[in-house]
C-alpha cells in the first residue's frame, strides 16, 4: 500500500470549472493508526450551503474525516482546503475555528461549567471578566438562534437537545459557515430530531454548509442533498441523495465482498433444545428496554446493531458488569444475582469483553496465567495454583485453539491481535460455560485468525453451548442461527440464517423498507 | 516524588531540628503588621487575589475547564498542558512560602516539618466543597474548610482531648463531616 497522494499539490476532487469552488474539499487524505488504515486515498468535496451526508459502516474512517477536517489531527498524506484556501496550521485552532465547528458525538461542553461561560471559554475578553456582561453577550447569542436556554445555568444540567443546541450556538458565534454534526441524531427522540432538522433547515436557507453523519438512512434522505459514501478507509461514492435509491446507497455500504467463510451449515439445527441462555424484559435507562431474547443449548444467534443501539450494554448486563433497571437474566436455570460478574461466571456464563486490551487481559502477564484465570481454582488445592498443572492446562488450549505462542510462558502482549484474542476466548471457554456471550469477537483480527476463532467458536457450539455474537461484522454473523437486530435500544428484528447483507444493514441502519424473510418480533 | 523530597529534608537536616535561623528567613513568620501578624495578610492577600485570578480571567477560568473537560478545553484552544504546569508550580511555590511563614512562626525547622499535612490540605479542599475530579469549588470555599479544620484542631486542643486521641479524633469529625457533605448532597463527594 504506497500513498502516492504524498505532497501532491493539487487536490484532485476539486471543482471543475465553472462550478463555485467547493466549502470544503479534502483530497488523497491518507492516515494510519499503527498497523490499521483508517483512511487510504479517500477525500470528500462539499459544495457551499449544502447539506452533505458522509455515511459509512463502524470503521469506515468518518470519525478519522472528522477530526482531520476540524483540525485535530494531521493527515499522513493529502490536502484540505477551505474555499480554495489551504487549511490553516494545526496549531492555529482559532483559524480552525473560524472555517469549521463540529457538534461530536462525545459532547465538548463542560458540566461544570455555566452555559454562558461554556459559550466563550477562552476568549472571554481580556483583563477582568464581566460576567453580568458576558451573560448578556450570551443571551443574545442563544436568542438570535431562538435557542431557549438559561445562560447562567450549568451545562451539566441541559437535556442532549438543548446541549446539542448551545454547541451549534457556539460554532456558528465563531463565524465558521461550515458545520459537521457527527450523530447528532443518535441521543435524541423523534421530536427532538425533527427540530432538529427544522433548524437545520433554517440556518442551511442562511447559507451555512452541513457535514452530516449519521447512521440511519432515512435521515439522510430527509435532510440531506448530496451523500458521499465511505468503505473500509476509502471513498466510494458521491451522489445527489435524489438520484440513489435505498438500495443502491446499502450496497455501496455493504459493498460486493462475497462471504469470507463458510456459512457453517454442517451444524445440526438445535430444534427443541432446552434454553441456556434467557434474557426477559430487560432494561436499562439510557442503553435499551424491554429486551427479550433466548439462546437454546448448541444454538449461535447473533445480535447486530449501530453504535448507539445498546447491544454491547446489553451484552455488558448480561455479563454483569452493568446491573440492569429491570428484568430478567437467566443462565441454564440460574439467576445470577445482577450486577455481579463472579454470580454470572459460576451460573456458567462466558463472557469475550468488546476491548481485549482493556477488559480482556492482563499485559504483562504469561499466555498461561491469562489463558487460566477463571479456572484457577482448579488447578491445586486450597487456592493453590500449582505451575506445572497450569502449564499443562495452557499447553491444551494452545493447542485446541491454535494459538501461535513461544510457549505458555510468553507474556500476553507480545501475541499479535488474533492470537491474544484466541486467548481471551480460551479463557471464555475454559470453564466449560453453558452460555458465551461474545463483543465484536474479531475486531482487529487478521483473517486466518477471525477463521480460526469462528472456528472454534462454531466447536463449542456444537459442542452444546449456546452462543451470543454482539458483533458489527457480518462475517461473525454468518454462522448463527438467526440474527437479530437492535435499533435504538429494541430488538426490532429477527432474521433466519442465509440472509443477504444489504438487507440485514438496512434493518440496522434503520431504513423502514420491509425485509424479506424477516418477520417483526 | 513527595517521598524523596521529605528525604531530602531529612538528609539536608541530618535529621534533627535547626534552630540557628538567620533573621531574614524568620522576618516574615513573625513580623507584626498594623497590630496583626505578617502572615495573616499574606495569606489574606493571597487568597484574594487567587479568588480574583479564578473567578475573573481568563487563564483561571481556563484552569475550571480543563479539571471539567480537558478534550472540551483543548478544543476551545487552551493550551492544556502548560496550563497544568503552571499551576503545578504555583502550587509549590505557595507551599513553599507557607514554609517559610510557618518557619518563622516557630522560629526553628523541625526535621518532620509539615509531615502529614496534604492529608489535611485535601480534607480541607474537600469539606470545602471542592471536587478531586476536577472543574468544581472555589478557592472561597477551600478557605471556608481550611477555617473549618483549623477551628476544629483548636477546640480540641482548648476542650482538653488528651494528645494521644487528638489525631483519631479529629480525623472522626473530618470522616463525618464528608459523609454528612454526601448525604445532604445526594450525591457523591468527590
Amino acid at each position: 500500500m504506497t500513498s502516492s497522494g504524498a505532497g501532491t499539490p493539487a487536490p484532485t476532487t476539486a471543482a471543475t470549472a465553472g462550478t463555485p469552488l467547493p466549502a470544503v474539499a479534502a483530497s488523497d487524505i491518507t492516515k494510519r493508526y499503527g498497523a490499521t488504515t483508517a483512511l487510504l486515498e479517500a477525500g470528500i468535496a462539499v459544495a457551499p450551503g449544502e447539506t452533505h451526508a458522509l455515511v459509512g459502516r463502524n470503521g469506515a474512517g468518518k470519525s478519522t474525516l472528522v477530526s482531520i477536517l476540524t483540525g485535530l489531527q494531521r493527515a499522513d498524506s493529502g490536502e484540505v482546503r477551505f474555499a480554495g484556501e489551504p487549511a490553516p496550521a494545526l496549531s492555529d485552532r482559532d483559524a480552525w475555528r473560524r472555517l469549521v465547528a463540529c457538534v461530536y458525538q462525545k459532547s465538548t461542553i463542560i458540566p461544570t461549567l455555566t452555559v454562558a461561560e461554556n459559550l466563550y471559554l477562552n476568549r472571554q475578553g481580556g483583563g477582568l471578566i464581566n460576567w453580568r456582561s458576558l451573560r448578556r453577550r450570551a443571551s443574545g447569542l442563544l436568542d438570535g438562534y431562538g435557542v431557549d436556554v438559561d445562560p447562567a445555568r450549568v451545562a451539566g444540567e441541559l437535556t442532549v437537545e438543548q446541549r446539542q443546541l448551545v454547541e451549534i450556538a457556539r460554532a456558528l458565534s465563531f463565524g465558521a459557515r461550515f458545520i459537521i454534526l457527527d450523530e447528532p441524531t443518535a441521543q435524541l427522540d423523534a421530536a427532538a430530531i425533527e427540530r432538529l432538522f427544522d433548524r437545520m433547515r433554517q440556518l442551511r436557507d442562511s447559507g451555512v454548509t452541513f457535514m452530516f453523519i449519521s447512521h440511519h438512512l432515512q435521515e439522510v434522505y430527509e435532510v440531506c442533498q448530496t451523500v458521499t459514501v465511505f468503505r473500509d478507509a476509502r471513498h466510494v461514492l458521491t451522489a445527489p441523495v435524489t438520484d440513489l435509491p435505498h438500495d443502491e446507497l446499502v450496497s455501496a455500504m455493504t459493498g460486493d465482498a462475497g462471504p469470507l467463510l463458510s456459512s457453517g451449515a454442517a451444524r445440526a439445527p438445535v430444534g427443541d433444545a432446552p434454553a441456556v441462555l434467557s434474557v426477559g424484559g430487560l432494561r436499562l435507562a439510557g442503553f435499551y428496554e424491554d429486551v427479550d431474547l433466548t439462546v437454546r443449548a448448541g444454538e449461535m444467534v447473533g445480535l447486530i446493531g449501530s453504535g448507539s443501539s445498546g447491544k454491547v450494554a446489553l451484552a455488558e448486563t448480561i455479563a454483569g458488569l452493568r446491573k440492569a433497571d429491570g428484568g430478567t437474566v437467566t443462565v441454564a436455570g440460574n439467576r445470577p444475582r445482577p450486577g455481579s460478574v463472579p454470580s454470572a461466571l459460576a451460573a456458567g456464563l462466558g463472557y469475550l469483553p468488546q476491548d481485549r486490551h482493556r477488559e480482556g487481559l492482563v499485559p504483562l502477564l504469561s499466555v498461561a496465567e491469562n489463558a487460566t484465570l477463571p479456572i484457577a481454582g482448579k488447578l491445586g488445592p486450597a487456592g493453590v495454583i500449582a505451575p506445572a498443572r497450569r502449564r499443562a492446562a495452557a499447553r491444551r488450549m494452545i493447542g485446541a485453539y491454535d494459538i501461535k505462542t513461544a510457549g505458555p510462558d510468553q507474556p500476553v502482549n507480545a501475541l499479535s491481535g488474533g492470537n491474544a484474542q484466541k486467548v481471551v476466548l480460551a479463557r471464555a471457554l475454559s470453564n466449560d460455560p453453558k452460555a458465551l456471550v461474545m463483543v465484536n469477537p474479531t475486531a482487529g483480527v487478521d483473517v486466518r485468525s477471525k477463521e480460526s476463532l469462528l472456528g472454534a467458536v462454531a466447536s463449542a457450539a456444537t459442542g452444546g453451548t449456546g452462543v451470543l455474537v454482539v458483533s458489527d461484522e457480518l462475517d461473525d454473523l454468518r454462522s448463527c442461527d438467526r440474527v437479530l437486530v437492535m435499533f435504538h435500544g429494541r430488538v426490532v428484528r429477527e432474521v433466519p440464517r442465509g440472509w443477504a447483507d444489504a438487507d440485514l444493514i438496512a434493518a440496522v441502519e434503520g431504513v423502514r423498507a420491509p425485509l424479506e424473510g424477516a418477520r417483526e418480533q | 516524588m513527595l517521598i524523596v523530597l521529605r528525604g531530602l529534608q531529612i538528609g539536608i537536616t541530618g535529621g534533627q531540628n535547626l534552630f540557628d535561623i538567620p533573621q531574614s528567613v524568620l522576618y516574615l513568620g513573625n513580623a507584626v503588621w498594623l497590630g496583626l501578624p505578617a502572615s495573616i495578610w499574606i495569606c489574606g492577600g493571597l487568597f484574594a487575589a487567587g479568588i480574583l485570578a479564578l473567578g475573573f480571567l481568563r487563564h483561571g477560568r481556563a484552569v475550571y475547564a480543563i479539571g471539567g473537560n480537558v478534550d472540551a478545553a483543548r478544543a476551545a484552544g487552551i493550551r492544556t498542558d502548560r496550563v497544568v504546569w503552571i499551576v503545578l508550580m504555583i502550587g509549590g511555590l505557595l507551599a513553599a512560602l507557607a514554609g517559610l511563614l510557618m518557619t518563622g512562626r516557630l522560629g526553628s525547622v523541625a526535621s518532620a516539618q509539615g509531615d502529614g499535612m496534604i492529608f489535611t490540605v485535601f480534607a480541607a479542599a474537600v469539606i470545602g466543597g471542592v471536587s478531586l475530579d476536577g472543574g468544581k469549588g472555589t478557592l472561597f470555599g477551600a478557605l471556608c474548610g481550611v477555617i473549618v479544620l483549623g477551628l476544629i484542631n483548636n477546640i480540641l486542643t482548648l476542650g482538653g482531648v488528651s494528645a494521644q486521641w487528638i489525631q483519631a479524633i479529629y480525623g472522626g469529625i473530618i470522616l463525618v463531616a464528608l459523609i454528612l457533605a454526601r448525604v445532604t448532597s445526594g450525591k457523591a463527594q468527590d
